[in-house]
């Protein structure tokens, strides 16, 4: 499947139902180079609030959007469109926190403002249910940023942020329930797509593949020799297209370019490195939403993985393992050009080698740690949708990643050592487990009544 | 004549969900050339038993042998003489029906094209349209065409003509005999539909809270009759338990029962003038529902 097309579908249904909303965000953009081109001083520091401002708005209507898109998506019988979804609202969580954090390293507070600061984050999540309260937000953040940045340190007092943690576990709980919405709504549409009358009906009469985004699937099929299992036929089985493409990525390094060129030459001090920093996290974005579908499509087709299982010239034992990882790994190559493209370019603008390297490391660290996320999920004896196991592994990855990039900063060979430690520890039960167990292939979904 | 040696022998399977027992020591031998007909009410287990029989599930105690081998570890050889109708319909969504049929196919050395177009269009089945557009009885009938299209020996089935009409049903079972009379395939079908089962099974399999409660010939259920026993309470309980295949405490000093023929005689010649035995509807639908209550 082109990745782009439910991109595109994405935002034309967005913004072709809410016009306010791209004209705010284009008049706050056409703000954002004004002031960028021609301010200066304070003023000029503003351009990236502004423009954070202007993608927030976006967000947000983006989130509130969400169930309208699913239920649009499942009446047309765009296939797969739980797990877009999920990934678009898991992508939409990470980006507005990442804005937030973004905004703090813009605006250097201290650590308390900055704590204060990504527990109001947190409150971007209301976007999710209610956009007056979303609008509110940002704009008391914005008044109160321009009076003083430090006045946002009032959440830190215990009582006020003991609300604000209540308030936003209720929040996030809210976030996480609009998947539950999607689903119903996709199966109330899904119902009406195949109820009695359309048996009536004459089947050609009924052929709703020219709405199908996965028309290459077919091609897929006729293009490879028979019972020969190619990374991308063995997610084929499971409705999950793991082909790179070529396209996508090549678009991404473009845009990728162009913001890095932009915040090299309207930015000052090391700006511009962040930048590149953020813009190679892309990559970890991009894998993780690649594992997350992988990981639904695996979750939801426990009959067709029996039915693959069960054909002769499928895989099994060691082979299937084998097949598995190399299905797993098969986006490596896309995102290994985005970011070579992107690196060579930022040696072209003077970024530090020690930026790159250690960019370089965290991303193969944190592509190693997407991989063993994978295998445990299907080393385990039964599928969950989440594992205790896999987030703390997660987090220690995460910490391990900051004491090595500390330790490697500040020329530490200890926390050096200790962040190794924290990044390739956990991930050793994990191919105990892979390695010597049966792979969860069919799938053993979460007990329940057995049939 | 030697006995056909069985093509699936399942002993004392045990399979615990969630701290239920889904299969408690079910034991099963199916001859080749059967056509055995798994009967049970919902939850009793069979679709565990026939994902126990086709290695799809683990089990906690006892063995599988299908085709020869353990069922966890079937070669290439025996899975390829295998097809099986999950219970799920609507498989391979996102595909249309030809290119579903061919991706899996691929899979198959003996898968045959023709005779899979063929059967889709004796069928009525669109193998152009996307397979989660199609109804769910044209689900079902895909989802047949793929398992057969494979000329498998074995062939298993876990309710596969729940969302068909008449019409559709009669075609699929038509379908499924001329293949057993061009080979000597083996079939295990879980069903519901007992006037169906009646028609071309060979034989029948009840489960009940996982276990086979009884595995005979088709005729052998065929001749069960229902009866109403009426009388006084001690004389019930103590001479009817012996005889009846199924007993049932239908009201005070009343027993529904489903007997054997041979034993109906003995039963009524044992039983005191105080109790009346009276003969009810005995079809093989009325019989099995009686025996499932």
């Amino acid at each position: 499947m082109d990745a782009l097309k439910p991109f595109w579908a994405l935002n034309s249904a967005l913004f072709a139902q809410r016009p306010w909303t791209l004209i705010f965000s284009l008049l706050m953009t056409a703000a954002v180079v004004v002031v960028a081109v021609t301010g200066d001083g304070a003023l000029r520091s503003t351009s990236e609030f502004l423009a954070a401002v202007a993608l927030w708005c976006w967000l947000g209507r983006a989130s509130l959007r969400l169930p309208a898109i699913a239920c649009w998506a499942g009446e047309l019988g765009i296939p797969r469109h739980h797990e877009t979804l999920r990934s678009v609202q898991i992508a939409l969580l990470i980006v507005s926190l990442s804005l937030s954090f973004l905004m703090e390293m813009q605006f250097a507070l201290d650590l308390r403002a900055w704590l204060a600061s990504m527990i109001i984050s947190a409150m971007v999540l209301p976007m999710a249910t209610s956009p007056q309260l979303y609008m509110g937000m940002l704009l008391a953040m914005f008044v109160a940023r321009m009076i003083d940045p430090r006045i946002l340190s009032w959440p830190m007092q215990p009582a006020v942020a003991a609300i604000f943690v209540c308030l936003c576990v209720v929040l996030l709980v809210q976030w996480f329930r609009v998947i539950r919405q999607l689903e119903k709504r996709a199966a109330v549409a899904s119902h009406r797509l195949s109820d009695a009358a359309h048996e009536a009906a004459h089947p050609e009469d009924f052929d709703r593949a020219q709405f199908s985004l996965d028309t290459s699937f077919g091609s897929s099929v006729d293009s490879e020799p028979a019972g020969r299992v190619s990374p991308r036929r063995f997610w084929l089985g499971m409705g999950y297209d793991s082909q790179s493409s070529w396209r996508v990525t090549g678009y991404s390094l473009l845009f990728a370019i162009l913001a890095l060129a932009a915040a090299h030459f309207s930015l000052s001090g090391q700006r511009d490195a962040l930048a590149y920093v953020v813009l190679s996290a892309g990559v970890v974005l991009a894998a993780f939403g690649r594992f997350n579908g992988m990981h639904e499509a695996w979750m939801r087709t426990p009959h067709e993985q029996s039915i693959l299982l069960l054909s002769p010239l499928w895989p099994q034992g060691a082979r299937l393992k084998i097949q598995f990882l190399r299905a797993l790994s098969g986006g490596l190559a896309g995102y290994c050009a985005y970011w070579i493209g992107l690196s060579a370019f930022a040696v072209v603008l003077g970024i530090e080698w020690r930026t790159i390297l250690m960019v370089g490391a965290g991303l193969l660290i944190a592509m190693m740690s997407i991989c063993l996320f994978m295998m445990h999920y299907v080393s385990r004896r039964r599928a969950s949708p989440t594992s205790t196991f896999a987030i703390t592994h997660a987090i220690l990855v995460l910490l391990g990643l900051g004491s090595l990039m500390g330790g490697w900063g500040n020329a530490s060979p200890r926390w050096v050592l200790i962040g190794l430690a924290l990044i390739f520890l956990p991930g050793l039960p994990t191919t105990y487990l892979f390695c010597t167990r049966r792979m969860q292939f069919p799938v053993q979904p979460p007990p329940g009544p057995p049939a | 004549m030697q006995p056909a040696s069985p093509v699936i022998e399942a002993t004392n399977i045990v399979k615990v969900y969630g701290g239920r027992r889904a299969l408690d020591q079910a034991s099963i031998a199916i001859p080749r050339g059967a056509i055995v007909g798994l009967l049970g009410a919902n939850g009793c287990g069979k679709t565990t038993l026939l994902r126990v029989l086709l290695g799809l599930l683990p089990v906690d105690s006892g063995r599988a042998h299908v085709l020869g081998g353990d069922a966890r570890d079937l070669p290439p050889e025996a899975r390829a003489r295998i097809g099986y109708v999950p219970q799920s319909s609507d498989l391979f969504g996102w595909l249309t029906g030809t290119v579903m049929l061919r991706y899996v196919g691929s899979f198959y050395p003996l898968y045959d094209p023709h005779y899979a177009q063929a059967l889709a269009e004796r069928l009525q089945v669109s193998l152009k349209t996307e397979i989660q557009s199609l109804s769910p009885g044209q689900q079902q009938r895909l989802s047949f065409i793929r398992a057969i299209s494979t000329r498998p020996d074995l062939l298993l089935l876990d309710e596969p003509m729940a969302a068909l009409d008449p019409a559709a049903r009669l075609a699929v079972i038509e379908e499924l005999l001329l293949v057993k009379q061009e080979r000597d395939i083996t079939v295990i079908v879980s069903s519901h539909l007992i006037h169906d089962l009646a028609r071309y099974c060979t034989h029948l399999a009840v489960m009940e809270s996982g276990r086979i409660a009884a595995h005979e010939p088709m005729a052998h259920f065929a001749a069960l009759t229902r009866h109403t026993a009426r009388g006084p309470e001690e004389i019930l309980k103590a001479q009817l338990f012996a005889q009846a295949v199924r007993l049932r405490k239908s009201a005070e000093g009343e027993r529904s029962m489903v007997i054997a023929p041979e034993r109906l005689q003995a039963l009524r010649d044992s039983l005191p003038a105080e109790v009346s035995l009276h003969p009810l509807p005995s079809d093989l639908e009325a019989v099995m529902s009686e025996w499932m209550r």
